[in-house]
């Protein structure tokens, strides 16, 4: 009887994987069902051997009875691998084309996006990050940057300015026109040697169309220690823009004039528009202004109450809102402020 | 400002070395950034001067020569409709190929059978002047074969340079500043300036000096001027109107040209005077209200601010801005007086942008002069008219007021110093080399200390330290030349704000936890738009140069923008979600100092976050559900915030909408919905509720909340029942729930599930069904228990709110 059990198993087995191996049997769950019916179904031949085993002795039942629940089991199981093996083939009328349907997601605001890829290399770089106040002082804004009241510099920004306090006589307040100011502001809390970056946002009098806004964003960067030079600027400026773009990108340092810097630099790189050859965007110079730089002027050292003698250092300003229309190709500097979803969604 | 490689061939040889792109890069480079450039003979190109052999009829058309045109080349056969054509005649020629100024492109052509290569042309045609009249007949000696550029003058090359870059240099607002430049970066040699000089400046000796008195040193440190007779007012030479020209300064007459010229050249306004009726100059302060009639005859209104030339009397020209129309060259103008004057900067600029004019001359002074070249530009100015206007006579002695102070601006420069800012040895030699190039003397060499002479055109303000001179010295290295040097900095982990990590914290969670999305909106709004929302504008801080009626106050909150987002999109979208974190501006002092010299503060500035829903439904719940999740997700807490009615609802919000919320006693927000009137004269078709928060409120929240330990898990678990009943549609779900979760000890929390009013249910009541769930820290409860408490609650309710239980369990 024992090998009358294994026989059965062993029969079993092989009918299930002939009839496994012939896949393409159009009845093949029919077939597999009539299978289990002869071997494991009530009247199978399992079944009828568990039967017999009454007549047996005690010994023997023991023995056999274990054997034979041991082999229904494996037998249950194999026949179940194999339903299910079936059974994973189907799900046969499912459309796989079908589409997904979209979750609703936020967006932040593009300038968010690049502030803070922007902030992440900074910080990488060991900076730290400060704010300023947007409504500023005329001596933050301009006199502690060394631009006095009759500098001709000041033509080169037009100030958004704000009454205050008229009854005292106060001096007319402004809308920073750039994020320097927070330098003065860093030096006389924090000290030297000072390793920061400031975003924000400016304002500038300046009527809007396509590329002009009197609202937009930069990012600020200053950095101060013992003999900090121009060297170090460039360095520091090379690494951020592989930082930026991901590669090397042709850039070339000229000359520029800032009264809060000496020497003043600017930095242009390659038009990513052209390559260098020359187009509308770049007025066929072949390349862009990014950013510009400078050592920062004794001036202002002392101002922000640094001992311009021990320490030097370097500050520089980025221009957020001009770095996210040339990574996204916008044309429209308006979009930013327009609260129009169509743009603020693709981000 | 327009540089005209011409004129600076005048002082540099520069055409045999350098390309125009070439000359634009170096200069961009070292020195200026230059805008572009422009080739005049581009403008001409395949346009000679062909000399006319012969002329005849054109046999089938009457009004029509045909000319046998020598262009040195060949001889062309050209049809012409001019009727001032003749034989012997020197003409420009178009050639087959060229293009027009008027964009027209000459091709062979076959006009009534005839064969013409080329065209005549005329003064419109090469966009020379308006006359159609006929075609230009040019000198007799007139080269032919030679580029009719070329012959014009016009075979120029204008270079742009941005003036923003020049408000620093004095120095570069003439020519002869520039050539000085380029000498210094290139090596070639500049020619001293008198050198080119062409006349011989003769002053008789019995000639008297000029009476001129300055009254005040500080405004016109310096002025000299002379007198000059036998004057014939006409027309300049062609090369001299030629570089006004390319300058982008239109010629006038001889005597105003030469003055221009010189300004050019030299950078040094000059002013000319009709000198009848002029017997001496009082250079002095306008009386207030004083007028004055000026060369572009508009009329002003002087203040005692304002500086004027006059004769003693009446104002001959506003100084160093624009000269008077009485004392005007006029054509019929014989007698001259040239003032050649160095001007205070600050005051010139002043008056400059007090009265509206901003001039060549007022640019320049503004800039801070070098008193030092009144005298050579005068010099110049006589030279050019001996040069061009025959017969004049020097009627005065140079003469002057005001003494030059002659004090030596010197810097000390140590080496060791200047190589550590640069980041480079850069070796004494080069220094030197550099800075004497540029026309710095060394005075004093020991070592590694120099010590620097600044030349005067550099001395006026533009270069006073040392950082200036480490300017000098590596701009003409050239940045690019400079190899990068990693600075050694010590190890520090960086400081991030605290300000600056929640705004990040907020961002995220209200775009990817939430999905949100994020808008900017201006700082400023309108009083119309205040209005519609009436919302007072007294208090707000106002722009003091605004520029449009909608940007005209600071936004003391984010609602106001926020809402026009709604507008913006209300079209297109369905449904809008969207929030602002940003800053307003109150009037009230704030604590940050306006200086640290003085005790004066900023107005109070402070960032605030809206969260704005519109739909087509309401949207009330919606925003409680979003200010939870998000308070609880920022704060890192799970606890209920409370809502309550409050007093002080703005006009344009529902009073029965609008909530002051609550976090533990700490007002954190509000909520408002848009009241509907106002929605519809904003033009909103949306319901809409906006949420403004306190940014600082969280920040001090998030303080607390960071001393956050885990919770164990209970080993024992809860049993829960629920519990719906009727109760007065008055009586607050906050009440009813606080009273429940304080009940019994066991009950570890209430959460409402359900809410119902309408239908199968009075008027005057409401259905709400809540989870109670029970627990003990300590053993696991029975059911009977829990359901004895549970009695005893419903008692509770029933007595105290008349409850009417609907279903337990």
């Amino acid at each position: 009887m024992k090998n009358n059990l294994e026989q059965i198993k062993k029969q079993a087995l092989n009918d299930l994987n002939e009839l496994m191996d012939k896949k393409s049997s159009i009845n093949l769950e029919e077939n597999l069902r009539a299978l289990r019916i002869k071997y494991l179904g009530r009247k199978g031949e399992l079944s009828q051997i568990l039967r017999n085993l009454k007549d047996l002795s005690v010994e023997e039942r023991k023995e056999l009875g274990a054997l034979a629940n041991s082999i229904k089991k494996e037998l249950e199981l194999a026949f179940k691998e194999k339903e299910d093996e079936i059974l994973g083939e189907k799900g046969g009328d499912y459309d796989i084309s079908l589409p997904g349907k979209k979750i609703k997601t936020g967006h932040l605001h593009p300038l968010t996006l690049i502030q803070r890829d922007l902030e992440d290399i900074f910080k990488s770089l060991g900076f730290s990050i400060l704010e300023g106040p947007e409504l500023e002082s005329d001596y933050y804004n301009f006199e502690a940057l060394n631009i006095d009241k009759h500098h001709p510099a000041r033509d080169m920004q037009d100030t958004f300015y704000v009454d205050w306090d008229k009854n005292k006589k106060e001096e007319k307040l402004v809308m920073r026109t750039h994020t320097s100011p927070v330098q003065v502001r860093a030096m006389q809390k924090h000290g030297a040697p000072l390793k920061v970056i400031v975003p924000g946002k400016v304002f500038r009098n300046e009527a809007i169309d396509a590329s002009h806004e009197h609202t937009f964003y930069q990012l600020e960067g200053l950095m101060i220690g013992e003999d900090i030079s121009i060297t170090n600027m460039i360095a520091l400026m090379k690494e951020l823009l592989k930082g930026i773009f991901e590669k090397e990108v042709p850039v070339r340092i000229r000359p520029g004039f800032f009264p809060f810097v000496e020497p003043g630099i600017e930095l242009d790189i390659s038009c990513q528009l052209c390559g260098g050859k020359g187009c509308s965007v770049c007025k066929q110079s072949g390349w862009l202004e990014l950013f510009p730089a400078g050592m920062v002027h004794p001036k202002v050292l002392e101002a922000g109450g640094i001992d311009s003698k021990k320490y030097s250092g370097f500050a520089f300003g980025l221009g957020l809102t001009r770095l996210v229309m040339m990574k996204y190709h916008i044309n429209d500097i308006r979009l930013f402020n327009s609260g129009d979803l169509r743009f603020l969604e693709q981000f | 400002m327009f540089i005209s490689l011409n004129l600076l061939e005048e002082f540099i040889p520069l055409r045999k070395k350098y390309k125009a792109h070439d000359l634009a890069l170096d200069l961009t480079m070292h020195t200026v950034e230059v805008e572009g450039y422009q080739d005049l003979a581009d403008k001409y190109k395949q346009v000679v001067i062909g000399e006319v052999l012969e002329v005849k009829k054109h046999p089938q058309a009457d009004r029509l020569n045909i000319a046998q045109v020598d262009v040195g080349t060949e001889k062309l056969s050209i049809v012409c409709g001019a009727n001032n054509l003749e034989a012997g005649q020197k003409v420009p020629v178009a050639l087959v190929g060229a293009t027009l100024p008027i964009g027209l492109t000459i091709t062979e052509a076959e006009i009534r059978g005839e064969h013409s290569k080329g065209m005549i042309c005329a003064e419109d045609e090469l966009g020379l002047g308006d006359n159609h009249d006929g075609i230009i007949v040019l000198d007799k000696k007139a080269k032919t074969g030679q580029s009719l550029a070329k012959h014009l003058g016009l075979d120029d090359i204008i270079i742009e340079i941005d003036n923003k870059s020049l408000s620093n240099r004095p120095d570069l607002w003439g020519h002869y500043g520039v050539a000085r430049e380029i000498s210094a970066f290139s090596g070639i040699k500049l020619k001293e300036y008198e050198k080119v000089f062409k006349s011989k400046i003769d002053i008789k000796e019995d000639k008297e000096n000029l009476n001129i008195k300055v009254e005040d040193n500080n405004l016109c440190p310096h002025y000299s001027a002379v007198k000059v007779k036998n004057i014939e007012v006409s027309e300049s030479p062609l090369w001299l109107k030629n570089i006004l020209l390319a300058s982008g300064i239109k010629p006038i007459n001889n005597v105003v040209d030469i003055s221009n010229y010189v300004m050019i050249e030299l950078g040094q306004p000059l002013h000319i005077f009709d000198a009848s009726d002029i017997s001496k100059i009082l250079v002095r302060k306008a009386k207030q209200g004083e007028k004055i009639e000026l060369l572009d005859k508009s009329e002003k209104n002087l203040s005692s601010n304002n500086l004027l030339i006059t004769d003693g009397k009446n104002p001959l020209a506003l100084a160093g801005i624009m000269g008077g129309l009485d004392s005007a060259v006029k054509d019929e103008t014989k007698d001259i007086i040239i003032e050649s004057a160095n001007f205070e900067a600050v005051n010139i600029r002043k008056s400059s942008l007090e009265l509206g004019l901003r001039t060549d001359a007022s640019s320049r002074f503004e800039k801070s002069l070098d008193a030092n070249l009144c005298a050579v530009a005068l010099k110049r100015a006589l030279d050019l008219m001996i040069q061009i206007i025959p017969g004049i006579e020097i009627d005065s002695q140079i003469s002057s007021a005001g003494e030059i102070k002659e004090e030596d601006k010197l810097i000390d420069l140590n080496l060791q110093w200047l190589y550590k800012r640069i980041g480079k040895e850069v070796g004494k030699d080069e220094v030197v080399k550099i800075l004497t190039s540029l026309g710095f003397e060394i005075e004093d060499d020991t070592d590694d200390n120099l010590q620097v002479k600044v030349p005067s055109y550099r001395a006026t303000k533009d270069v006073s330290i040392a950082e200036d001179l480490l300017e000098e010295v590596s701009r003409m290295i050239g940045y690019d030349n400079l190899e990068p040097a990693s600075p050694s900095s010590k190890l520090e982990v960086p400081i991030i704000s605290h300000d600056h990590k929640i705004i990040e914290k907020i961002k995220d969670i209200l775009a990817k936890d939430i999905n949100l999305t994020e808008v900017h909106n201006y700082s400023f709004v309108g009083t119309k738009q205040l209005n519609k929302l009436g919302i007072s504008y007294d208090n707000h801080l106002t722009l003091a140069n605004p520029l449009t009626e909608y940007h005209t106050l600071l936004r003391q909150n984010l609602v106001v923008n926020i809402l026009e987002n709604v507008k913006t999109n209300q079209a297109r979208f369905k449904n809008i979600e969207i929030f602002e974190l940003g800053e307003v501006y109150l009037n009230v002092s704030g604590d940050l100092q306006q200086s640290h010299l003085k005790q004066s503060y900023l107005p109070h500035q402070e960032k605030k976050l809206a969260i704005c829903l519109a739909s087509d439904e309401d949207q009330i719940q919606r925003i409680k559900d979003i200010l939870q999740t998000f308070v609880n997700k920022l704060l890192n807490v799970d606890k209920e915030i409370s809502y309550q009615a409050f007093e002080f609802v703005p006009a344009w919000a529902s009073k029965q909408k609008s909530a002051l919320v609550k976090y533990d006693s700490k007002d954190i927000a509000y909520i408002y919905t848009l009241n509907k009137k106002i929605a519809k004269d904003l033009g909103i078709k949306k319901q809409v509720v906006v949420s403004e928060l306190n940014f600082n409120v969280l920040k001090d929240l998030l303080k607390k909340e960071d001393d956050k330990k885990y919770i164990k898990l209970a080993k024992f678990p809860a049993l829960e029942r629920d519990l719906a009943f009727l109760v007065d549609k008055k009586v607050p779900y906050k009440d009813l729930k606080d009273d429940m979760v304080s009940f019994h000890q066991w009950i570890e929390n209430v959460e409402l599930f359900d809410v119902y009013q309408g239908e199968n249910i009075d008027d005057t009541s409401k259905s709400l069904a809540f989870h109670v769930k029970y627990r003990l820290q300590e053993r696991t409860l029975e059911a009977k228990e829990v359901d004895e408490v549970q009695t005893e609650l419903i008692k509770y309710l029933q007595e105290k709110y008349k409850a009417q239980i609907r279903d337990s369990k």
